[in-house]
């Protein structure tokens, strides 16, 4: 039975990890990379978040927030290197979220 | 809180902020890769970027200017001094464009994702969040700052 996606053979995927990227994107239907950008998210925020706790005792979601989403960032406009990687949308949303989290540390109490 | 002044400061450098990082993120995919799918004509990215790029070019071009009225001058004591003059007025007024068009830069590469292109743009998709979004945080600060307004005036305290 043959896969339901078509293999590797015969496909750029090996010239170029950017080519692989592309590969693991489009037999996911757009799935992959948005699924490592959101990963890269979760583990920057929560390292963040566990750091604050072990270093200082203390914890301010937003800071945590802010560093996840601007590191994110980063990562998605390197993502955008390649076409057809990831959606505009989810670039569009990393920046919403940086604007916001910037807003939420910036305009809060500095306690 | 004091006075509105923390807070007004507060949100330049938020502006500031957001400004550099949309704009460094812009004109680094246009430069690298500019057929991304970002580009799209309904996301608004591709006009802050090119506005951004004119304005740069715009500065070139009056700084050329400047430096070419200074350089070819005769040296007829008359068109001299009215070189001199005019250079003296151009390289201010170089200054002076860059520093306007740099404001107005600023609204356009912020609010670029919400004005997208004229057809397919605003209030489509992402682009429509977006407009709701940024609405709804530029409402709540307009309000916030109305508010701190009437606190100074009330309790007099007039920190600048």
């Amino acid at each position: 039975m043959p896969a339901p996606y078509p293999y590797v053979n015969g496909t750029l995927a090996g010239q170029n990890i950017m080519y692989f990227f592309i590969y693991a994107n489009s037999i996911t239907s757009g799935f992959a990379v948005p699924l490592i950008v959101v990963s890269f998210f979760l583990l920057v925020l929560l390292s963040s978040m566990l750091a604050q706790i072990r270093f200082s005792a203390r914890l301010r979601p937003e800071v945590s927030i802010l560093a996840a989403s601007f590191s994110t960032l980063g990562l998605s406009v390197i993502l955008e290197q390649g076409t057809g990687l990831l959606n505009p949308i989810y670039f569009i949303a990393t920046i919403v979220a940086t604007v916001l989290s910037l807003l939420w540390v910036a305009l809060g109490n500095p306690d | 809180m004091a006075g509105f002044s923390p807070f007004i400061k507060s949100l330049a450098m938020v502006i500031l902020a957001v400004f550099f990082i949309i704009g460094f993120a812009t004109v680094f995919i246009q430069n690298t890769n500019p057929s991304s799918d970002v580009f799209e004509s309904k996301y608004g990215f591709s006009s802050s970027a090119v506005l951004m790029n004119n304005t740069i070019q715009s500065y070139t071009s009056t700084v050329n200017t400047a430096k070419n009225v200074l350089n070819d001058s005769k040296p007829s004591a008359l068109d001299y001094v009215f070189l001199i003059f005019l250079g003296a007025f151009s390289i201010p007024l170089s200054f002076l464009v860059f520093l306007v068009n740099g404001i107005y830069n600023l609204g356009a590469v912020i609010f670029g994702m919400a004005l997208g292109s004229a057809g397919d743009g605003i209030f489509s998709g992402l682009s429509g969040i977006v407009v709701l979004v940024s609405g709804v945080v530029m409402t709540s600060l307009v309000v916030t700052v109305i508010f701190l307004i009437i606190k100074v005036i009330r309790s007099g305290e007039s920190e600048r």
